[in-house]
């Protein structure tokens, strides 16, 4: 079984991507054997978190038991931790928050509200370091998340979007600081990468995430497929985490 | 058949990499891969002739699975560099030319030229870590040279950027597109095989610098035809190199 912590839908105004709707989203988890994916709507990053999170709700609406909806949210058109309550409430099961794309800093008192209700309702939040592998994008400096996660002990919080040499290290060093957060491994592009974080820091700390749309999903499949594990860390990489993590039968 | 166009053996310590040949062979075999086209780090970005040297050595263990490329760190290196490529190529048999740009030391500029000329006159492919923008300098002017360009704009220096990347292949013949790179961009390969065709793509891996299997699966698990991944993943070099 596979659980992908990190999918989601949408147009992308870099290029024009060849799976844009939910519908393209679950045909591509159908086809690489991916049960359920965290998802939201690329909207609400790049636009309207308001109308982005109703587009992930109602994706997820129509497929139940496949899509698990992610709430963004920004300080932009009065997002608050009433906004993230409500947004709770409705049925998402998490939030990521995209501070380059929405032009706020991670210092913010707006970062700490959503964290505080976050660790109060038992969600996660997901901070990306990057949207996507692609060297275009500059990376939010690791250390930042960091002290944002030491901030607020009682919220999980999922680290996504590093990829090899310094920038695992730094989350090596996190994951050992902090309890209370786990690492999303689409990103994550050195030789037998997984394997060697999870000697580091514990299986049960590394999440399966494919970045799709955005990545091709093939790519995070075969990559945890093939690492040096054995089946019950696979098994936990792949779904036992993020089920948990989700409060998801996994 | 299965041939990685970019490897490495060696140690270094930037990438955390310390590799010989026969780990690269075993993992080979693992992946299914039958030749790897393999740069020496040493050769790379110390000392040209004592990396070349070893390299040397190790093609001679395993003569069958491994290709060698000759490497230079930079065409800064001028006549030198020029004398390497053909000490590489005569003495050794190496088939293929490795050099690196870097912001500090760009290869578009003149004296790169004769570089590419030497490989251009030996058939060398010439795998080049680079920018769209550097390769459209250098193929303006070296038409003949065998350019391909590392990682298909998939590195730091070049922003990511694959769809100039292939923008630039169209415009030049002998242009050709690596695909090894962190970046797994839904839709890359897609455009690149719309735009330019399955010939002008090559599979690589830059293991052990990166995971090989997902390089790997960025392929297989593309929506191209078969025919197509074939090409991609070893057919392409295969006849590049007569082999």
């Amino acid at each position: 079984m596979r659980i992908d912590i990190n999918a989601c839908f949408g147009h992308w105004q870099y290029w024009d991507l060849p799976d844009r709707s939910a519908d393209d989203l679950v045909a591509l988890m159908d086809r690489h054997g991916i049960d359920q994916a965290a998802v939201l709507s690329l909207r609400g990053m790049i636009l309207d978190w308001r109308k982005g999170n109703e587009e992930t709700l109602f994706a997820a609406g129509r497929y139940p038991g496949r899509l698990v909806p992610f709430a963004t949210i920004s300080p932009f058109l009065g997002g608050s931790g009433g906004e993230l309550e409500r947004a709770l409430d409705a049925g998402f099961r998490g939030v990521r928050l995209y501070p380059s794309f929405h032009s706020y800093r991670l210092d913010a008192e707006f970062v700490d509200e959503i964290c505080g209700v976050a660790g109060q309702r038992d969600v996660p939040v997901m901070i990306p370091t990057r949207p996507m592998m692609n060297w275009r994008f500059a990376a939010i400096p690791i250390d930042t998340i960091g002290v944002v996660i030491d901030r607020h002990p009682n919220t999980m919080f999922i680290l996504s979007g590093p990829n090899y040499l310094i920038e695992s290290q730094a989350v090596v060093r996190i994951l050992k600081r902090c309890p209370n957060a786990q690492y999303e491994i689409s990103c994550l592009q050195g030789f037998n990468a997984v394997a060697k974080m999870a000697g580091e820091v514990g299986c049960e700390r590394l999440l399966f995430g494919t970045g799709a749309v955005l990545n091709y999903p093939a790519c995070n499949v075969a990559k945890l497929d093939h690492a040096e594990l054995t089946d019950a860390q696979r098994a936990a990489i792949a779904s036992e985490n993020a089920a948990s993590l989700l409060g998801l039968e996994g | 058949m299965v041939i990685d166009c970019h490897v490495h053996v060696g140690t270094g310590a930037f990438f955390h990499m310390d590799a010989d040949e026969d780990f690269l062979v075993r993992l080979a075999d693992q992946l299914g891969f039958d030749r790897v086209f393999v740069t020496e780090l040493d050769a790379l970005f110390y000392d040209m002739s004592e990396g070349n040297d070893t390299l040397a050595r190790r093609l001679r263990r395993h003569p069958d699975r491994l290709i060698g490329y000759c490497s230079v760190p930079t065409p800064r290196y001028g006549k030198r560099a020029v004398e390497e490529v053909r000490r590489c190529y005569e003495k050794y048999g190496m088939r293929g030319l490795k050099i690196y740009s870097h912001p500090e030391a760009t290869i578009a500029e003149e004296g790169t030229i004769p570089l590419l000329e030497v490989a251009a006159e030996f058939g060398m492919p010439i795998l080049a870590h680079t920018t769209p923008a550097e390769c459209d300098w250098l193929m303006e002017r070296v038409p003949a040279a065998r350019l391909l360009m590392a990682h298909m704009g998939g590195h730091p220096y070049a922003y990511g950027d694959w769809h100039r990347a292939v923008a630039v292949a169209k415009k030049h013949p002998n242009l050709l597109l690596d695909t090894a790179s962190s970046q797994i961009d839904n839709g890359m390969l897609e455009h690149a095989v719309e735009e330019l065709g399955p010939e002008k793509i090559l599979f690589g891996t830059d293991m052990p610098l990166l995971d090989p299997w997902t390089q790997l699966a960025k392929v297989t698990g593309a929506a191209i035809d078969e025919a197509a991944k074939a090409a991609i993943l070893g057919g392409n070099l295969a006849r590049l190199l007569g082999m």
